[in-house]
Order: structure tokens, then sequence, then C-alpha cells
């Protein structure tokens, strides 16, 4: 049988799968945005605390894959959804909260200054000079994660999360390759797609100059 | 128009036994007492660690004195509101510090639109202030700082400053970036600006001849402490303490050039004018510098010197010496 002909026959099967992998990073990744550009952002304020957390960031990114999965079925003693997102949730974070950081330390020194110096409050100078100024860094960083989580979430099939991830769990099992190429191609689309996307985004939100 | 005069005498600035300690321990600021009168171009003039910095950024409260205090018109600056007084005070510095995701006419509107005013007058202002700085609105409102010169950068942020009709402009190193052609058009540019204008202006630099040029007070500065306080003539002629002194050495052809500058022709007159052909006329409120360049130009050897008494003369090359040997000595 094709790969076509396959893709025919499992098409329904292939909606949903696809359905609960989007809605996987979907909601990993908007958790993500709500607790890490905030969290960036009350960061640059606090030097002492940021280097810890950061520290603490990027070694949750040092921790493979499976063993974080296994690790959070112990914590949560879930399977399926709960540990899941709790583990793609702590990679995207990362790439997000350090982004928005450096993205609002970046501000330039005399602009800050001058706006400060100008009769701009404190608060003033975040919201109408810095973040507008960071978005393209912090947009930037809410693609890295985006690509990290969509290839990620296809390992959560293995706790019984659903998505994508069960194609190619199922077709590496039965030594099936267009078992594991349904899985495989329309991540490897998403990302492409997330990719784009959220590329085009960035330039949208980028200031004018 | 609200610029034209200040409505009342307003915009003094006085330190009174000013000191700063920064968190290192290094003395900023050593009890420094100055006052610049309204209306007034104030040079704060010294080399890196001076403290003149400090000094600008304790009169808006960008810095807040550890002993001493700060007046304004009187009121000390510590019991106002700090974001209040900086948008009553206009700022500028080196580079400018243009808002790059702004517009020109945004960056110039800043300061109003903050104090609350209308959109209307907003627009009126930014306008008005934009042909001041000679950086006219249509021509420039709709751009990006990206697409400006370093010359009109800084025009446009002199805009921003003097945009909320502020009786009181800091200038923290405006020109030391730009090339030498547009510098010497901004000196002459914010000197008559300022002036027109009657704002009370502290600039802050190292460059002596920018301090002589644009400040009709000059005050000298060296490890946070004030060497000498007076006009850029007393501190050329009648240095007063060893680092004026010494801070002016080693330039002794340029300053004697200075002079030339700042002098005027008239005391230097002779009598009268024994054998009555002059070539050339030059007012006497001129400098002997315009007349030496008047005299290599049209090859004069002296001029009939216009004064307000009517004419006198003559004066010569050999006054000129005598201008320059009495200005240095």
């Amino acid at each position: 049988m094709s790969f076509l002909d396959f893709l025919r026959t499992h098409q329904s099967d292939l909606m949903q799968r696809s359905f609960e992998h989007v809605a996987l990073c979907a909601v990993t990744l908007a958790s993500s945005v709500l607790i890490a550009v905030p969290g960036g952002i009350v960061l640059t304020r606090l030097p002492r605390a940021s280097s810890l957390v950061m520290a603490a960031a990027s070694v949750i990114q040092t921790v493979p894959s499976l063993a974080l999965l296994g690790l959070l079925m112990v914590l949560t003693g879930q399977i399926g959804y709960t540990p899941s997102i709790v583990a793609l949730f702590l990679y995207s974070l990362l790439p997000i909260l350090r982004n928005t950081y450096t993205g609002i330390e970046q501000t330039p020194k005399p602009v800050q200054q001058a706006a400060l110096a100008l009769g701009m409050t404190p608060w003033q100078v975040l919201w109408e000079v810095s973040f507008p100024l960071a978005m393209p860094v912090i947009v930037a960083g809410l693609r890295t994660a985006a690509i990290l989580v969509i290839g990620i979430a296809t390992l959560c099939a293995f706790i019984g999360a659903g998505g994508l991830g069960v194609f190619i769990n199922r077709g590496l099992e039965t030594v099936n390759p267009n078992l594991v190429m349904l899985g495989v191609v329309p991540v490897a689309l998403m990302a492409l797609a997330a990719d784009g996307a959220l590329a085009w985004l960035g330039r949208k939100l980028s200031p004018p100059q | 128009m609200p610029d034209s005069a200040a409505p009342e005498s307003t915009g003094a600035i006085e330190f009174r036994g000013v000191s700063k300690r920064f968190p290192g321990g290094t003395l900023a600021l050593d009890g420094l007492t100055l006052s610049v009168a309204p209306g007034e171009l104030v040079a704060l003039l010294g080399s890196s660690g001076s403290g003149k910095t400090t000094a600008l950024k304790l009169i808006n409260r960008m810095e807040e004195p550890g002993a001493g205090e700060i007046l304004i018109d009187g009121q000390n600056t510590a019991q106002m509101d700090p974001i209040a007084l900086r948008r009553s005070i206009g700022y500028v510095i080196q580079e400018g510090g243009l808002f790059p995701h702004w517009t020109v006419e945004e960056n110039v509107g800043l300061v109003p639109r903050l104090l609350g005013w209308e959109t209307s007058r907003i627009a009126a202002r930014v306008k008005d202030v934009m042909a001041l700085a000679q950086v006219p609105h249509e021509e420039f409102g709709a751009r990006y700082s990206s697409t400006l010169s370093g010359g009109q950068r800084q025009r446009v942020a002199i805009a921003r400053a003097l945009a909320a009709e502020s009786r009181m402009l800091l200038l923290d190193e405006p020109f030391s970036a730009l090339d030498p052609i547009t510098r010497e058009a901004l000196h002459a540019e914010v000197k008559a600006l300022v002036a027109r204008l009657g704002v009370t202006t502290v600039l802050v630099t190292h460059d002596v001849e920018e301090a002589f040029k644009l400040a009709q007070r000059v005050a000298l500065m060296d490890k946070g402490r004030l060497i000498q306080f007076g006009t850029p003539e007393a501190l050329l002629l009648r240095p007063a303490h060893e680092y004026t002194r010494r801070f002016f050495e080693g330039r002794a052809h340029d300053l004697k050039l200075r002079y030339l500058v700042l002098a005027r022709v008239a005391p230097y007159l002779e009598p009268a004018d024994p054998e009555g052909r002059a070539v050339e006329t030059i007012d006497g409120g001129r400098s002997p510098e315009t007349a030496l360049g008047q005299m290599l130009e049209s090859g004069a050897e002296f001029f009939a010197v216009r004064t307000s008494g009517g004419a006198a003369g003559p004066f010569r090359i050999r006054d000129l010496w005598r201008s320059l040997k009495e200005g240095s000595a």
C-alpha cells in the first residue's frame, strides 16, 4: 500500500491525533507565555533572583525528555495529559523566560536614561519603551519553544497523552514504516508551520524603525 | 506665544553645599555651592570624574544628594515630586536617546503627552518647537530616528527637551558625538535658541572651547569640587586657583586666539587717526579676532572703529598684539 493510500484509509484517525497534538502544544505554549513573559519582566527588576531562576530553568532543559516524563508520572501519580503538559511547560519555560529577560534588559541605556530623565515613570518606561523594543526577541523565544514542544510532544504518547506520537510508537513496534510516517510527516509540517507563523508574527509585532 | 519671553523670571537653580558619595565610596561631589540665574547658560567644565554629570543629574533628581540641598526658584527639590520635576525640565544626553520605535513627532510630543495636554495643543506645539530646532515637521515628523543624521537626532532631542515649554534645560555633553562641522552649527543654534527662549541652561562638557563659546559663566570642576566659577574671560585672565592655571596650561597658543574671540576691539583704540586713511571700518563691539580676519582678507593695516560715541580709531595690527599680551598676561 502506498503512503497516500494509507493516509486515505487513516484519515479520521489522523485528524483526531493531530487535534490532540495541537491541543497539547497549544495549551502548553499558552500557559508558558502567560507565566514566562510576566516572569521574565519581573526578573529584570530582581537582579539577584534572576540568575538563580535562569540557572534552574537551564537545568530543567538538560534533563532528557523521556526521563522527565517518567519522573513527572511518578510525581503527579498520573499518566496522560497532566504530566505531559507539565513536562512540556517546563521545557518551553526557559526560551521564553530567557528571551523576555534579555529583550527587556537590552533596552539601550541612553534610551532608558532619556525616558526616565524626561519624566516617564518606571512603569511607563517598561510598558511603552522596553517591552515594544523587546518584542522581536520575545517572539523569537516563543518560536524556539514552539518547535521544541511540537517535537517533544511526540514522546508524550509513551505515557498515554495521545497525539501524533501514537502513530510513531505503534509504527515502530509493528515495524510499519507507513505508520511511522503518518506521525512524522504531520509533526514536521506542524513545526514548519508554527515556525513560519511565529516568524511572521515577530515581524508584525516588531516596532517600526 | 508662551515661549517668546518668560512670563516671569523663573528657572533659577541653586546648589547649597551639595555632596554626593557613590556606593563604592568615591566622593562624586564635595560641597558644591553654585547658583544659576534665570535665563543664564552655565557650563560645568571638567575632565571625567570631576562630578559635573553628577551635579547635572542632581538637578532633576536622577540622583539624590547625600548632603546639602538643591533649590529651584527658591524651593527645595527634595520636597518636589521627582516625576513632575523631571517633566518640567528639558534634558538632552550625548546620543540623544530618541525612542527608535517612535516617529520623530511622537518623540517630540512625549512630555506634553505625559503632562496630559490636549492632542491639538500637542500637535501645534510639536510643529512650533521642531521649527525652532530646525527640523521642520513636514520633513521630519513622520521619520524614525534610524533615518536621521547625528546632528538631526540632536536637534530632535533638543526639540523634545523644549516641547513642554520648560524653563530649564539640562544638556549632558550633547555635542560630543558630532562631527566638527555639525557641532559648530549646533553650538550657534543652541546658543541662539536658549537665549531667545530665555531658558536657564546647564551644559556639561569637557570641551573648553565649547564651554567658552556657549556659556555666560563657566564652572570649572575637579574631583567633585568647584574650582572656579566665573565668566570665560575671568577664568582665562584671572585664574584664582592653581588648577585653573594648569587646566589651561599647554594650550597657551589656543588661549591667546581664544582671547581674541572673547575680547572687544574698543578698549585698544588709539586716541586719533593720524593719517586719516582707514580703509576698513569695524564696530567697537566686535572681537579682535574678527578684526584680524578682516585684516587678513582685505590687506588693510588698520581700521576706523565705530563705537557708540561715534567714529574713533584706529585699531592697528599692533593693537592686536597689545590685546593678546594683556589678554594672556
